[in-house]
C-alpha cells in the first residue's frame, strides 16, 4: 500500500475513532485516541516513520499528504481536549444530588445566652440610647449602703419589705437586697449631673414557686438641678414603651420606698388583653413592673449632695419576670437550674 | 390590712360610688387594693320567708307543716322541726336547689307523708355560727323574698389593702376613711366616744413608767362586764376583716384597734396585783409566758408591763397568760399605751412574734388619743350590752369609770412643716395647682394650717401622721391627692456630660457573647455552697477557695456559704444534667467569688497562683475602698465541657472531650479580645486540687495569671456522682486580668510574603516528657535561621515500635522569603542545619 493510500486509510480510521471518542464523552477516551495516533506507537507516528523511509521521489507528494493528515488529526485532538475539560465539569455538576436534609450533628457547637442576660442586654441597649451610663456595685455590702444611707434606719418596718441575708459574725454585713446600694456608691464618687443604670444580682431570703433567693434587678437614677416628677414620668414612660411596645399605656401609682418621696410604682398596660382584664394581669388590666420616686433629700444628704440644689429620681425593677414574659417561660426556678437543653432554646444575640 | 366596706361607710358616705370606683380611688391615692372579696353570700336562693301558718304534722309530734310567704302568689309548704317555728316569724328559707355549707343540697322531699319544698335554716345550717338555737328569727323588716344576704347585712365587701409601712394611720378604718375623704371631698364622721360613766374612779390604778420606751400609759377601770358572745354585727365585722371573734370583751378591743389603729389590752382586774402597773425593761434572761402559752426568753431592752408582783404583758406585742380574760371575768382594767416602735420591733423580730398589735406599734400609733380610745372601748361595750338586752338577754350595764389613770410624761411638741407653693408646683410640674386646692387637700387630711405667707403654707402635723417630716412629704400628699396622672410627661433636659463607666462593664457583656460564640451555653446559678463542698473539692483548710463568708440565715442547710469559685456551680450543673440523662453539656457562667480576707488572710506563699486574689475589688465608692472589714469580690468567667465531645452520628464518631478541645475554645476566646501571647504552665504543687494533676494548667498572659483549666479530678467527680472515667473539663478565668491583658496591644506584623513557601517535614524520636512549648521555644532560637518562617507539630505518637520513655513527634517546617522564590538547595541547606540543631539539642533520633 502506498503512503498515500495508507494516510487515506488512517484518516478514515481516525474519523471513525474520533466520532467514537466524541460519543464516549470521557476525558480518558481523548487520551486513548491521542496515544493511538500521536503516541510513540501511534498510527500516525508509524506513518511518519514510513515517510522518513520513503524514496526521494515519493517523498514530496507523500509528505504533503501525510502532513495534511497529521494537521487534521492534531487539530481534531486539540479540539477534543478542550471538549474534555467541559465533559469533566459536566461530570462534577451532574454528580448524584446529596440528601440535603441529613441532620446537622454538631448542635453542641452552638452556644447560647441566658434569657435573663438577653433581657439585660436589651435593656442596656435601650438605656444607652437615652444617654445612660452603666455602673455596678458590690453584692456583699454593709447595712449603710443597702439601708441606712437609703433612709431605711435600723428597725424601720420598711425592712420587712425585704428579707435580708446577713453574714454570720460580721457587723452589719449583708447580701444586697436591692441594686439601690449602687446609688450610694455612685453618688459618693461622682458629682451631678448623673444619668445612670445599674443592673445586677440581688438576694432575698425567700424561696418558693414564685421567689428565688437570688434574682436580677436594674436600677436607674438621674440627678441634676431642676429634675421634676414630670421628668421621672416621661423617662419611665419612654423606656417602658421601648421595652413593651409603643402602643401600650403606662401609669404611676403612689407607693412608698423610704429612699424616695414622693414614691410610686409603675405599671404597663397588660399586653395580653390590652387593658381589658385577663388572667395574666389578674383582671386589673395592668402589669406591675417596678418602683420609682423622687430621690429623698435624706439620701442626698447621706452622700454629701446639696439637697436644696439637686433633685433627681430613681427607679428599679426586676429583670427575671420580664424575661419570663418575653420568652413565655412557665417556671421561674427553671432559670437557675443550668438545664443544658432548656438553655439551648435561647439565641446569642437579642433584638 | 383588710377593711370592710360596710364598716368604712360608718365614717364616710360612699353612696352612689361603686366598689370598683372605691377600689380604684384607694389605689390611686396610694392605698393599693390587692384583692376585693365579696362576703360569704348564699346567692338569691336563700330568701326571707314569712311563716303564714304553722300546723302540727299529722304524723309526727315534733314536726310542723308551715305555709311560708316568699313574696310569690303561692305560699310554699315546708316541713320544719324547729320549736321556734311559728306564724308571723320571718325566717331564712333555703329554696329547692340551694347548696348550703357542707355541700348540703336542698331537694323536694316528702317527710312522713307531707311534701316539703325547702328548708328554714338555723344559723348553724347557714354556716354563721355553731349554736343550736332553732331557726334564725330575722328582726329587721324586709319584704318576703328578699335575699337573706342583704337582709342580714352579709352583703359586705372586704378590701385587702397593701398599706405601705409609712402609713400606720391607715391600719384602722378611720384612717382609710380620712384619706378617701381628702380625695373625694366628702366629710368624715368620727364616733363620739361618750360612754355613760359612773362614780367609779380609775385613780386608784397606780402607773409607774420606769423606761422611756413607754411614752404613755393610760388605764380605765370598767366593772360589771361579762365575756358574753358579741352581737352579730360586731362578730361579722371582726370576721369580715379576717380575725376571729372570741367574746365581747376581746372583740371590742379588736374592734377599737381596727377602727382607730390603736391596739389596746383588757386585763382581768383580779389579775392586776395591787391595781398597779410598772412598765420596765426586762432583765437579761428573764422569762415570761405569753397568752399563747409560750415561754419567752427576754433580754434587756424588751419592755414588760408588770403589776405589783410580776410581769403580766409583753409590751406592744402580747398579753400574759396570767392575766387574760376568763369566763368569769366581771371587772377589767383597760390598757391604752404607746410603746417605742423600734423597741417593739426589735423584740418582736427577735422572738419571732408578729401580732396585730406589734404590727401597729412598730409602725407608730397615735400617742395623743389614749383617752378617746379608752372611752370608745367603753362606749362599744355599753352599746353591745344594750343591743343584746333588747334581743332578750338580761345583762348588767358595764360601769365605766368617769376618769382615767394616765401617765404621759413627755407631750409631743407640735410638728410644723412649711410648704413652698412654688416648689410644689415646679416639683410636680403642675402650674395649675392653686393655693385653695392645696389647702383643701390638707383640710381633708385633717392637717391644720398653722400659718400662711405669700409663697408659704405652714402645717401642723397631727400626731397620727408619724410619716411626715419634711417638705417633700407634704408635696407627696399633694401629688397623690391630685393624682399622679395629672403630672405631664416630660424628658429631662440635661448636659450630655456622661457619668464615667468602668471598662469591665462593657467587657463583661462582650465576654459573655464571645464565650457563647465558642459553643457554650450560659447558665446562672445561686452562689451558695454547702458545708461539704469545700471538702468535696479537696480544698485544704488554708486554701483561698475555702469559703470564709457564712450566711447567718441561709435559705437551706446546703446553701450556707458564699462561693469563692464558680467551679462548684459548674460541676453541680453537669451533675444535674447527667442526673437527667444528658451528657455532653457545655456550660459557662459569669459570676463572683466572695472572700473575707480580713477574717481569713490570703496564704500568698502557699498558693502562689492566687497571690493577687486579695487586691481591691471594683465598683466601690471611695469610702467603701477604705473600709478595712469589707469583703472582696472577684469577677470570674467559668465553664465546663462534659463528656463526650461528639456522639456517634452519621458524620462523626463518638469522641471523648479532651483538654485540648477546651484549650482550643479558651484560646480562641482570648484571641477574640486580642490576647495572643498566652502561656500555659503546669500547675506546680496542689494549687487547684480539684483538677487532675496531670491534665491541668494555669494560663499566663502579659505577666499575669489569668486563670486555670483542666480535667476534673476523678476523686472530685466521684463526690458529685460523676463517673471518674468521664470527668468533664473545667476552666475559670479572672475577667479583670483578661481585661488588663487585652488592653496591652500586641505588635502588629505588617510585612507581607508574596513568594511561595516550601515545606519540609521532620520526624524525631525524643524523650516523652519533652514539652511542645520547650521545642517551640528552641526552634524559635535556631541559630542558623534564615528563611524558616513557620513551624507546627502535626503528629505525636507513643506506643508500638516506640521505646518506653520516648515519643515520636513530626514537625512541618515552612520556609519563605520576602524577596524571592527560594530554590531547593537553599531550603535543603537550612533544613539540614535545623535537623542537626534539633537532634543535638534534644538528643533526638531522626526517624
Amino acid at each position: 500500500m502506498s503512503l498515500l493510500e495508507k494516510s487515506e486509510l488512517i484518516k478514515k480510521e481516525f474519523e471513525t475513532d474520533h466520532l467514537a471518542a466524541i460519543d464516549a464523552a470521557k476525558p480518558e477516551a481523548v487520551e486513548t485516541l491521542r496515544l493511538a495516533y500521536l503516541g510513540r506507537k501511534g498510527k500516525l507516528t508509524a506513518l511518519m516513520e514510513d515517510l522518513r523511509n520513503a524514496s526521494k521521489e515519493d517523498r514530496p507528494a507523500a509528505g504533503k499528504a501525510v502532513n495534511l493528515v497529521r494537521h487534521h488529526i492534531e487539530a481534531a485532538i486539540d479540539e477534543l481536549k478542550s471538549m474534555a475539560r467541559s465533559w469533566e465539569l459536566a461530570a462534577i455538576v451532574n454528580r448524584a444530588p446529596i440528601d440535603i436534609t441529613l441532620p446537622v450533628t454538631e448542635d453542641r457547637s452552638v452556644g447560647s445566652i441566658h434569657p435573663v442576660s438577653l433581657m439585660r442586654q436589651q435593656l442596656i441597649k435601650i438605656f444607652r440610647t437615652l444617654g445612660f451610663t452603666v455602673v455596678d456595685g458590690p453584692e456583699i455590702d454593709f447595712d449603710f449602703f443597702n439601708f441606712s444611707a437609703l433612709n431605711i434606719p435600723d428597725n424601720h418596718p420598711a425592712r420587712d419589705m425585704q428579707d435580708t441575708f446577713y453574714i454570720d459574725g460580721a457587723e452589719k454585713m449583708l447580701l444586697r437586697t436591692q441594686t439601690s446600694n449602687i446609688q450610694i456608691h455612685t453618688m459618693m464618687n461622682e458629682k451631678p449631673p448623673l444619668r445612670v443604670i445599674a443592673p445586677g444580682r440581688v438576694f432575698r431570703c425567700d424561696s418558693d414557686m414564685t421567689h428565688t433567693p437570688m434574682f436580677h434587678q436594674i436600677e436607674g437614677f438621674v440627678v441634676d438641678e431642676n429634675i421634676t416628677f414630670a421628668h421621672m414620668k416621661g423617662t419611665i414612660d419612654t423606656f417602658l414603651k421601648a421595652i413593651f411596645g409603643s402602643t401600650l399605656k403606662t401609669r404611676l401609682r403612689p407607693s412608698f420606698f423610704p429612699f424616695v418621696e414622693p414614691g410610686a410604682e409603675f405599671d404597663v398596660e397588660c399586653g395580653v388583653c390590652k387593658g381589658k382584664g385577663c388572667r395574666t394581669c389578674k383582671d386589673t388590666g395592668w402589669i406591675e413592673i417596678g418602683g420609682c420616686g423622687m430621690i429623698h433629700p435624706n439620701v442626698f444628704e447621706a452622700v454629701g449632695y446639696d439637697s436644696s440644689r439637686y433633685s433627681g429620681f430613681a427607679f428599679g425593677f426586676g429583670i427575671d419576670r420580664i424575661a419570663m414574659n418575653r420568652f413565655a417561660l412557665p417556671d421561674l426556678r427553671q432559670l437557675f437550674e443550668g438545664d443544658y437543653e432548656f438553655l439551648g432554646n435561647f439565641p446569642i444575640h437579642s433584638n | 390590712m383588710q377593711i370592710s366596706l360596710n364598716w368604712l361607710k360608718d365614717y364616710i358616705n360612699l353612696d352612689g360610688i361603686s366598689v370598683d370606683q372605691i377600689s380604684a380611688t384607694l389605689t390611686d391615692i396610694g392605698l393599693e387594693v390587692e384583692a376585693v372579696q365579696k362576703s360569704a353570700a348564699f346567692g338569691d336562693t336563700v330568701v326571707v320567708g314569712r311563716i303564714v301558718s304553722a300546723e302540727k304534722h299529722p304524723n309526727a309530734d315534733s314536726l310542723k307543716v308551715c305555709k311560708v310567704d316568699i313574696g310569690k302568689p303561692d305560699h310554699l309548704q315546708i316541713v320544719c322541726g324547729a320549736s321556734n317555728a311559728r306564724a308571723g316569724l320571718d325566717a331564712c328559707v333555703a329554696l329547692v336547689g340551694t347548696l348550703l355549707p357542707g355541700d348540703f343540697k336542698i331537694k323536694e322531699a316528702k317527710i312522713r307523708g307531707e311534701e316539703s319544698f325547702g328548708m328554714m335554716c338555723s344559723a348553724q345550717e347557714l354556716g354563721l355560727s355553731d349554736g343550736h338555737e332553732g331557726i334564725i328569727e330575722l328582726t329587721t323588716n324586709f319584704k318576703p323574698g328578699t335575699p337573706v344576704t342583704k337582709a342580714m347585712g352579709l352583703d359586705d365587701v372586704t378590701l385587702t389593702l397593701n398599706v405601705t409601712p409609712n402609713r400606720a394611720d391607715c391600719l384602722g378604718h378611720i384612717g382609710v376613711a380620712r384619706d378617701l375623704s381628702a380625695r373625694l371631698g366628702k366629710p368624715i364622721k368620727v364616733p363620739a366616744a361618750a360612754p355613760k360613766t359612773s362614780e367609779l374612779s380609775s385613780k386608784d390604778i397606780k402607773i409607774t413608767l420606769s423606761t422611756d420606751r413607754c411614752g404613755r400609759f393610760t388605764a380605765i377601770a370598767i366593772k360589771n362586764v361579762r365575756p358574753v358572745k358579741s352581737p352579730p354585727w360586731l362578730k361579722q365585722r371582726i370576721e369580715a376583716v379576717g380575725m376571729r371573734a372570741i367574746n365581747l370583751l376581746v372583740d371590742a378591743t379588736n374592734y377599737v384597734m381596727l377602727e382607730m389603729n390603736h391596739p389596746i389590752h383588757a386585763y382581768d382586774e383580779r389579775d392586776v396585783q395591787g391595781r398597779a402597773f410598772t412598765i420596765r425593761e426586762a432583765k437579761d434572761g428573764e422569762t415570761f409566758k405569753t397568752l399563747d402559752g409560750n415561754e419567752r426568753l427576754l433580754k434587756s431592752g424588751d419592755v414588760l408591763i408588770c403589776d405589783a408582783e410580776r410581769p403580766i404583758g409583753l409590751a406592744g406585742i402580747m398579753g400574759g397568760l396570767n392575766s387574760e380574760i376568763k369566763d368569769d371575768t366581771t371587772g377589767i382594767i383597760l390598757e391604752v399605751a404607746w410603746f417605742d416602735p423600734d423597741s417593739v420591733r426589735a423584740t418582736s423580730r427577735r422572738l419571732g412574734i408578729h401580732t396585730e398589735a406589734s404590727h401597729r406599734f412598730e409602725r407608730g400609733v397615735d400617742i395623743s388619743t389614749g383617752d378617746r380610745v379608752a372611752k370608745r372601748f367603753a362606749e362599744i361595750l355599753q352599746k353591745c350590752i344594750t343591743e343584746l338586752n333588747a334581743a332578750g338577754a338580761t345583762l348588767p350595764m358595764p360601769e365605766v369609770a368617769h376618769d382615767l389613770s394616765d401617765q404621759f410624761p413627755v407631750k409631743p411638741q407640735p410638728r410644723l412643716i412649711a410648704l413652698r407653693i412654688s416648689e410644689a408646683k415646679s416639683f410636680l410640674a403642675s402650674p395649675h395647682l392653686t393655693i385653695d386646692q392645696i389647702k383643701k387637700m390638707f383640710e381633708g387630711l385633717q392637717i391644720r394650717l398653722a400659718d400662711q405667707g405669700p409663697d408659704r403654707l405652714v402645717f401642723e402635723i397631727p400626731t397620727w401622721r408619724v410619716d411626715m417630716e419634711r417638705e417633700c412629704d407634704l408635696i407627696e400628699e399633694i401629688g397623690r391627692l391630685q393624682g399622679y396622672d395629672k403630672v405631664p410627661y416630660q424628658l429631662p433636659k440635661m448636659s450630655l456630660e456622661p457619668t464615667p463607666e468602668d471598662a469591665l462593664i462593657g467587657f463583661t457583656e462582650e465576654a459573655r457573647v464571645a464565650m457563647a460564640s465558642r459553643g457554650l451555653r450560659e447558665t446562672i446559678s445561686f452562689p451558695f455552697w454547702s458545708d461539704a463542698d469545700a471538702k468535696k473539692l479537696r480544698l485544704p483548710d488554708n486554701h483561698p477557695f475555702v469559703p470564709s463568708l457564712k450566711l447567718a440565715n441561709p435559705i437551706a442547710d446546703d446553701a450556707r456559704w458564699m462561693q469563692t469559685t464558680l467551679a462548684c456551680a459548674m460541676i453541680k450543673a453537669v451533675q444535674n444534667n447527667r442526673r437527667h440523662g444528658l451528657k455532653g453539656a457545655r456550660l459557662f457562667e459569669l459570676g463572683r467569688g466572695y472572700y473575707d480576707f480580713n477574717a481569713k488572710p490570703l496564704q500568698r506563699n502557699a498558693f502562689s497562683l492566687f497571690k493577687n486574689l486579695d487586691r481591691k475589688g471594683r465598683h466601690l465608692s471611695l469610702r467603701a475602698r477604705e473600709e478595712k472589714s469589707r469583703p472582696t469580690e472577684r469577677h470570674w468567667i467559668s465553664g465546663i465541657i462534659d463528656q463526650p465531645w461528639t456522639q456517634k452520628s452519621w458524620d462523626a464518631a463518638n469522641t471523648q472531650t479532651t483538654f485540648f478541645h477546651m484549650k482550643t475554645q479558651i484560646f480562641a476566646w482570648l484571641k477574640s479580645f486580642g490576647v495572643n501571647d498566652i502561656q500555659v504552665h503546669r500547675i506546680e504543687r496542689d494549687d487547684v486540687p480539684f483538677l487532675h494533676p496531670g491534665a491541668s494548667a494555669y494560663l499566663f498572659a502579659k505577666g499575669q495569671v489569668i486563670g486555670w483549666m483542666g480535667e476534673l479530678h476523678p476523686g472530685v467527680a466521684i463526690s458529685y456522682d460523676l463517673e471518674p472515667a468521664e470527668s468533664p473539663m473545667l476552666f475559670e478565668l479572672d475577667l479583670e486580668a483578661v481585661l488588663d491583658a487585652s488592653g496591652k496591644r500586641a505588635k502588629v506584623h505588617t510585612e507581607s510574603f508574596k513568594f511561595p513557601p516550601s515545606t519540609r517535614d521532620l520526624a524525631l524520636l525524643i524523650d516523652s516528657d519533652l514539652t511542645h512549648d520547650t521545642m517551640t521555644a528552641a526552634i524559635g532560637k535556631f541559630p542558623q535561621k534564615k528563611n524558616l518562617r513557620d513551624w507546627h507539630l502535626f503528629d505525636v505518637f507513643q506506643g508500638a515500635n516506640i521505646p518506653a520513655g520516648k515519643k515520636s513527634v513530626a514537625w512541618s517546617f515552612s520556609f519563605q522569603s520576602a524577596e524571592k522564590t527560594l530554590t531547593d538547595p537553599e531550603i535543603d541547606g537550612e533544613f539540614k542545619n535545623l535537623t542537626t540543631y534539633l537532634t543535638s539539642t534534644f538528643k533526638a533520633e531522626q526517624r
